[in-house]
């Protein structure tokens, strides 16, 4: 197979659609930016040198399901450690120190609450609140149902609400 | 409670992965990835064809070499003793002084191949065809029992106790039945003659029984035995001798040997040399 008779510019641009999105979701399930970083990469090498088999229309799916399987094959990580960065925090500018020290600790918290929820689930749930998706898309991405993926959302919420109201 | 909730939403919808490089940094990278993978790939495509060709060939080569017997278990007596080795078919072989033996069973056939140098006492299983190599010649057993001396080409000597063996020797065959040897040089065969099958050559201890035989051979064993080369006149070694003697110690046997049949000799390094007296 020759390089001309790739087509680099329908890469490139399923590349710029959903590299953020596909490499939020790896992080979701391993909290390992670095591993992140690494799967990513091999995800769209595996599109770009499988792009004459795999359908188009089903590109998105095929996106995710690779990063899932690759994650799940081979790095999967005993306990995650989850890290994100807080806009909300960084927009208190004018809250005392105390209350910005006492949500600092409370997003900590939450975060390492996040953390214990199983990955796929996990995954779902930071991408319908974090990215924003609605079921459906998340639905599409993961290969599920609607329903599969309500079910997940609201194991989600329930677990949640169990560890946060522990741990405060 | 559904103000914590809304709280804690407001607070995850913040979060954001954490940035390393930017997307354009991983796009250049990925490009690079792209034109190294490519030829790895090709490798992966033809994975089968080759894995299959190399499987082809380690079998052929694995049958090859089993049937050739380049790798056959190999034993080897370095001592003056005789050494008993059994066989995996339990045929006995008795390895007489610096002597060794390889046997290979071939895959096709079960044929039972064995590679002699030096000296041995074969008792053999009945079974499959079994067949000796030897400097100087091969044999193959019809019978059981049967003595090899063959430590090199220039002479040797095979004795058949039990049973009989057909001989190849110079391209000539000869049938050896019990009570009858037959001895051989680099041009010329002698025999087969008789003798007594209950003087069983050397047996336990290195004691050697002649019945009129020419001193080249007696000396020949002598010498191979202990690994020293043999020089004397042809007329010194066509004498025949009668008797027994015991090889276990070279140098005292050839003193024997030599009183008996009234001759000089010196052993210098690695060198045995005789003449006639004055």
């Amino acid at each position: 197979m020759k390089q001309e008779e790739k087509d680099s510019s329908w890469f490139r641009e399923i590349f710029n659609e959903h590299y953020k999105y596909l490499r939020n979701f790896i992080y979701y399930l391993s909290g390992d930016l670095e591993l992140t970083d690494d799967l990513t990469q091999d995800v769209f090498l595996h599109l770009w040198e499988e792009q004459e088999k795999i359908h188009r229309e089903t590109v998105k799916s095929y996106l995710f399901t690779v990063a899932k399987n690759l994650y799940f094959k081979h790095h999967r990580k005993k306990n995650t450690h989850l890290n994100f960065t807080s806009s909300l925090l960084n927009e208190q500018d004018n809250e005392s120190p105390e209350f910005l020290l006492e949500l600092k600790e409370f997003d900590r918290k939450l975060q390492d609450a996040i953390a214990e929820i199983p990955d796929k689930t996990r995954a779902i749930f930071l991408m319908s609140r974090i990215d924003n998706m609605t079921y459906a898309e998340i639905a599409e991405r993961m290969q599920l149902s609607t329903k599969a993926v309500e079910k997940h959302m609201s194991k989600a919420m329930k677990m949640l609400q169990q560890k946060v109201d522990r741990k405060l | 409670m559904n103000q914590h909730k809304n709280d804690i939403d407001k607070l995850i919808a913040g979060w954001g992965v954490p940035e390393s490089q930017s997307q354009d940094e991983a796009w250049q990278q990925l490009i690079k990835k792209t034109q190294q993978q490519r030829p790895v790939r090709k490798v992966n495509f033809q994975w089968g064809k080759w894995a299959a060709a190399a499987a082809a060939v380690l079998v052929l080569a694995f049958v090859g070499l089993s049937q050739s017997g380049l790798f056959a278990p190999q034993k080897t007596n370095s001592n003056l003793t005789a050494q008993n080795i059994w066989l995996p078919d339990s045929s006995l072989v008795q390895l007489k002084a610096h002597s060794s033996v390889k046997y290979n069973y071939q895959l096709i056939g079960g044929s039972r191949m064995i590679h002699l140098e030096g000296e041995a006492l074969f008792d053999v299983k009945k079974g499959k065809p079994f067949e000796v190599q030897f400097p100087g010649g091969k044999l193959k057993v019809l019978g059981t029992e049967f003595n090899i001396q063959a430590y090199g080409k220039s002479a040797g000597r095979v004795d058949c106790y039990r049973g009989a063996v057909k001989l190849t020797i110079h391209n000539k065959d000869y049938i050896l039945r019990k009570g009858k040897s037959l001895s051989f040089d680099e041009k010329s065969v002698d025999g087969p003659f008789n003798f007594n099958v209950k003087n069983k050559l050397n047996l336990p201890d290195n004691t050697y029984f002649w019945n009129n035989r020419p001193l080249k051979e007696i000396l020949t064993l002598i010498c191979q035995r202990s690994d020293i080369a043999l020089e004397a006149p042809e007329e010194i070694l066509r004498k025949r001798f009668t008797g027994e003697l015991n090889l276990s110690n070279s140098k005292q046997s050839v003193h024997i040997l030599a009183r008996a049949m009234n001759l000089n000799y010196q052993f210098e390094a690695n060198k045995l040399t005789l003449f006639e007296t004055k």
